[in-house]
């Protein structure tokens, strides 16, 4: 009875319902600043941080639909964990109104200015995240593969940037080894 | 029946614990290497003819590319509770003084020649009631968005005994508290506001709102006054009432109360110590334990051992138990001075030569002689409640495990002359006289945890 009433408000569950891979995610900032509004969609709010993982799996696809309801961008961190976040090292794609920059520990590897992510519209952003690859795609286009040193770990981190707030839904992710 | 149903209650109740304690989290990291291998293959021709260049070359290479992928599985452990103990006990105020139940001014110091389960209180004792709990549990609750500081707890059992009279208390299983505390000191030992409100259900059925004031925990120990008011139905059939010839049907009590507390074995987290692993938690203490137990051999002219045919066990003629103890380190050279205590001292040198004690005052000296295995500890003991003996010597502490030690442990004693009717230790060992022995022993102590000097806090950067 404890342990039902003092469970933790902090995490919460994605495709439950779905028969897909369940998401077990934690927020890591104010707990107001993420919410869940649907099975596999959560509204990310300013400042809000949340770390979602398959339990097990490292290699993944993690496929997001998102929409940039106002403010400048979202960052996605991937080979990072939520344990010490900020000491981690992680590799980083932000996405927003500057375009594309993914970055090892701070380092810039790729930047695209010309995809600029606008207010309103919705995008679909699939990252294949195996072995020492990692391919991004946005939409239909295959943006970049990036090869890293960084261990693959369970975890995708999606972060907002400041006075930012996006909406992710069609949360998935699969596991590429099977 | 029963058996199976207080045998699986048990089995439930401590995983329950278990999980209350320590809370585990886990991340994998996957590591990728890529191995490529060149293989070149020259098959020459019988003949090495020259070919020129319209053949091609017999060179042939052959590249195998491989990746070896392996988990890397980090566990990491985290204390799991706001608040775990074992024992507390409060003196209160508000009950009848016609029958006081006489157990002091922290609720620990029994009279214990009227501990019997007749005894109807009497007049002229100070402190007319207490509060007993044992098995203490608090978690965060996280709720009213995420208001800070809210715990939701229980205690494997609570007595609410406003005097002597069974029937006038409350008494309650597994009751359910939420509380809420405000701090004033967020180092440890914490200083804290306390509001508290308690829903009993069985036996009795009874709320308790009760503010207080804490101090603790340092090494598990935590002073408490409280102030409260508990109301609540004792009915005919319940444990209180069906022996009690002093009940007549169903009793609706109401008991204000005011009173000073102390807890032993009893742990106190803020919510950022959840956060913190168990390998870096801030610790106080030398040494805390459970219980301690050792066989030694005396100078005393009478074996506690003795047969009645006159035969005595060789070498060990006496023994002592030491319950929920704690030593805490002082600043005074280097924090290697502590002050300790525990809920339960007994000491038997041997027939007519004893001693009881409930939280005597020990001071000590901790030197650590190997790091992780071996220490020493000269100390004295002052023991004022319910005997009085005064007792010096020295521990040497060998480390088994985190949980498991044995003690060699020597010294002088000097005390006696308490008569204490009623106690099991007069009853089996005789009326106490005056001693002044030596004595010599083994001890295990179990579920006791020593620290070393990189363990306390003070010695962290």
């Amino acid at each position: 009875m404890l342990n039902l009433l003092s469970c933790a408000p902090d995490q919460f569950r994605l495709n439950q319902m779905m028969g897909r891979n369940m998401i077990g995610c934690k927020i890591m900032s104010n707990i107001d600043s993420v919410e869940k509004i649907s099975d596999n969609a959560i509204k990310i709010k300013s400042g809000g941080i949340v770390g979602m993982k398959v339990i097990g799996m490292t290699q993944h696809e993690s496929d997001f639909t998102f929409k940039l309801i106002k403010g400048d961008g979202i960052k996605f961190a991937y080979r990072t964990t939520v344990n010490h976040y900020y000491d981690q090292s992680s590799l980083n794609i932000e996405l927003s109104q500057n375009g594309i920059l993914i970055s090892e520990n701070g380092q810039e590897v790729f930047r695209a200015a010309d995809i600029r992510i606008k207010t309103g519209n919705k995008y679909r952003l699939r990252c294949v995240n195996e072995g020492k690859n990692l391919k991004v795609y946005l939409d239909c286009d295959e943006i970049t593969t990036i090869t890293t040193n960084l261990p693959a770990t369970e975890f995708v981190i999606a972060e907002t940037h400041k006075n930012s707030e996006v909406e992710l839904e069609g949360i998935d992710v699969i596991n590429i080894l099977e | 029946m029963k058996k199976i149903i207080l045998l699986s209650t048990l089995i439930l109740g401590s995983l329950y614990l278990t999980s209350c304690i320590t809370r585990t989290e886990t991340d994998i990291y996957t590591i990728s290497e890529i191995d490529t291998t060149r293989v070149y293959h020259i098959r020459n021709a019988p003949e090495n003819d020259d070919r020129g260049v319209v053949f091609p070359s017999s060179k042939v290479i052959e590249h195998q590319r491989n990746l070896v992928q392996y988990d890397s599985i980090v566990e990491r452990y985290y204390p799991n509770f706001i608040r775990l103990g074992l024992f507390e006990s409060v003196g209160i105020f508000g009950g009848s003084s016609e029958h006081s139940i006489g157990t002091g001014i922290l609720g620990v110091y029994p009279e214990f020649g009227d501990l019997d389960q007749k005894f109807r209180g009497e007049d002229g004792k100070l402190v007319p009631g207490g509060i007993y709990r044992l098995g203490i549990v608090e978690k965060r609750l996280r709720w009213f968005r995420d208001s800070p500081n809210w715990t939701i707890g229980t205690h494997a059992i609570e007595a609410i005994l406003p005097d002597a009279r069974l029937e006038k208390g409350f008494v309650s299983f597994a009751p359910l508290y939420l509380r809420k505390r405000w701090y004033f000191r967020e180092d440890i030992p914490y200083l804290s506001a306390v509001a508290a409100f308690g829903l009993g259900y069985t036996p009795s059925q009874y709320i308790n709102l009760s503010g207080a004031i804490e101090l603790g925990s340092i090494g598990g120990l935590n002073l408490r006054a409280y102030v409260g008011f508990a109301t609540g139905l004792n009915l005919e059939s319940n444990l209180l009432m069906a022996d009690n010839e002093f009940a007549e049907g169903n009793t609706f009590n109401t008991i204000p109360y005011a009173g000073l507390g102390i807890s032993v074995l009893d742990f106190h987290n803020r919510v950022p110590e959840t956060l913190k692993e168990w390998k870096d938690h801030d610790h106080s203490s030398w040494d805390i334990g459970l219980f301690q137990m050792g066989l030694i051999s005396t100078t005393a002219e009478k074996s506690a051992f003795e047969s009645e045919n006159g035969e005595e066990i060789p070498i060990f003629s006496g023994w002592f138990m030491k319950i929920a103890n704690a030593k805490i380190a002082l600043p005074i050279f280097n924090y290697k001075v502590y002050a300790g205590t525990s809920l339960i001292n007994l000491f038997v040198l041997g027939e007519n030569k004893w001693g009881m004690s409930v939280l005597p005052i020990r001071l000590g000296y901790w030197q650590t002689v190997i790091q992780d295995e071996l220490t020493i500890e000269p100390f004295a003991e002052f023991n004022y409640f319910p005997t009085n003996y005064f007792q010096i010597g020295t521990r040497l502490n060998l480390r088994i495990t985190e949980m498991f030690n044995l003690s060699l442990e020597g010294g002088y004693i000097n005390g006696g002359n308490d008569d204490l009717t009623n106690l099991f230790l007069q009853n089996s060992y005789g009326i106490n006289t005056q001693y002044s022995d030596f004595y010599f022993g083994l001890s295990i102590n179990l579920l006791d945890r020593i620290f070393y000097p990189e363990h306390l806090r003070y010695n962290k950067k």
